[in-house]
């Protein structure tokens, strides 16, 4: 006996996660990577922090906003979505998700409350909460992922690193672009700003790319993500993410950086930006294009 | 009680009756599936062969979509089926990416999510599921899997090739198959040729349930 087809099935839904669930995971790291850039900013260099105060909750609450807005969207029964409160099962990432980034919401409306008001303090206080619901705001849709079971490559206990480090990539770059906006960062601060960004892309770049390599030595399922990943219909969005995620942007800020022309860094990030939106939907696409049945 | 499913393979004649009893026991829309029997041709002329594989919800003991759906619309009832409560679920579409059997859909009437109960509500009063009453060559054997006398449970102690769809999940599937092959059950086993193949055009739904 020789190959075997399918000849007759019934039509199946292809992609059912699509480009809102893409862009809650975008918006989601900008407004994470916010808070733990803005937030080590501010501790580092206590007396020129007025710029991170400033901009960690108005960064923070837009993007939060976004990812809410898009998560609701998405819902098929979008005004049922408070009964994830009223009937939460905590055995799923979701739940857990949804009361984290409640929390999280909370930390960054009283952030804003604290630059708004200039007291300091109720920052000062929110520091510790913010940063652990910051961080688990940023894993659970690891979790999610994680969850689901059959969709290879997002099973991936590595997930939970790229999501903090696409957040460190995403909120740095947010920075970048806003201080060319309204430049009040001095050069050392941009420099900062410059390696974390050029950091986070470099190892972002290796852990996709090892994906590529030991992935589809997991199982025949990953090996076809993989594949379709890298060369099927989803590898525009893939390679298009690499290059202008971490390629692009570590060329430009390395340049930024090292020859102190800080206008190549906004290119830099604006590319990452663009770029993390493009690989995060490759990266959720894949899956979803193999049949499961 | 644990209802189980067992489908023996080899008395599958591919006619659908089982999909079709299902869809108007269950009011299933037109575009969606609750059961399914897919086919996977095998071999070159004159050495072929036609497989026909009966899909449903496995009602796993180990249920991803119960674990990942955020306020229980999906549960275990207490016989062991996984059961759906469509004015609680938000539509999030979570189980169907946690679900690796592709066995749940969201109905484009109710934009819930649904799937096999193993006619839950017939089983409320004693009667069996409509695939199972329509059925014309006994190919699907319903019962409970705790009761050694049951008609699944001596099926199950007397065949030696009883297979589950992806055992290596841990879903632990109460869905058999007997007289099976790897090419029935793993997906990747076979090709998926886009466009017109003997019967129909296989092709997928973009844009499924709304949006």
């Amino acid at each position: 006996m020789l190959g075997a087809e399918v000849t007759f099935d019934v039509a199946l839904p292809k992609v059912v996660w699509g480009w809102l669930v893409s862009t809650n995971m975008w918006a989601k790291s900008i407004s994470t990577g916010a808070f733990f850039v803005g937030l080590y900013f501010i501790k580092k260099y206590p007396d020129q922090d007025a710029f991170f105060r400033k901009w960690l909750p108005i960064l923070g609450i837009i993007f939060i906003g976004i990812t809410l807005l898009v998560t609701i969207l998405d819902l098929h029964h979008e005004f049922r979505f408070w009964k994830i409160f009223l009937f939460a099962h905590f055995t799923s990432a979701v739940t857990i998700g949804a009361w984290v980034v409640s929390g999280y919401v909370l930390i960054l409306l009283a952030a804003f409350w604290s630059w708004v008001t200039g007291n300091r303090r109720i920052f000062d206080r929110l520091v510790i909460p913010g940063f652990i619901l910051a961080f688990f705001s940023t894993i659970y849709t690891a979790g999610i992922l994680g969850q689901s079971t059959g969709r290879e490559v997002w099973v991936f206990s590595a997930e939970m690193i790229s999501m903090l480090l696409s957040a460190t990539l995403a909120g740095s770059a947010a920075y970048l672009v806003v201080d060319a906006i309204y430049g009040s960062l001095n050069e050392k601060m941009k420099k900062e700003l410059g390696y974390i960004l050029f950091g986070s892309a470099g190892l972002l770049a290796a852990m996709f790319l090892g994906e590529l390599v030991f992935a589809k030595m997991h199982s025949e399922y990953a090996e076809k993500v993989v594949e379709i990943m890298a060369f099927g219909e989803v590898a525009p969005f893939f390679w298009g993410g690499m290059l202008l995620a971490f390629i692009v942007p570590m060329v430009l800020v390395g340049i930024a950086t090292e020859k102190k022309k800080f206008e190549y860094a906004i290119l830099g990030s604006l590319s990452a930006l663009v770029g993390l939106w493009l690989i995060k939907h490759a990266w959720l696409i894949a899956p979803q294009s193999l049949p499961l049945s | 009680m644990r209802l189980g499913f067992l489908v023996d393979l080899s008395r599958c004649m591919g006619c659908m009756a089982c999909a079709v009893s299902c869809k108007a026991e269950n009011n299933v829309p037109l575009e969606s599936w609750r059961l399914r029997v897919k086919y996977i041709d095998q071999g070159e002329f004159p050495e072929t062969k036609r497989h026909y594989v009966p899909l449903r919800c496995n009602h796993c003991e180990n249920a991803p979509c119960e674990r990942i759906c955020p306020v229980s619309a999906l549960h275990y009832l207490p016989n062991g089926i996984v059961n759906v409560d469509h004015d609680r679920c938000i539509g999030c579409a979570s189980c169907m990416m946690a679900c690796p059997y592709n066995a749940i859909y969201i109905d484009p009437l109710t934009n819930s999510a649904d799937k096999c109960t193993y006619c839950a509500h017939r089983i409320e009063v004693g009667l069996m599921p409509a695939c199972v009453v329509a059925c014309p060559t006994h190919a699907n054997i319903f019962g409970d899997l705790d009761d050694p006398e049951s008609e699944i449970s001596k099926y199950l102690q007397e065949h030696r090739d009883v297979m589950v769809r992806k055992p290596e999940l841990n879903t632990k599937p109460k869905h058999f198959y007997v007289r099976g092959s790897d090419v029935a059950l793993d997906p990747l086993a076979s090709e998926r040729p886009e466009g017109f193949t003997l019967f129909t055009e296989v092709k997928y739904l973009d844009h499924i349930g709304g949006h």
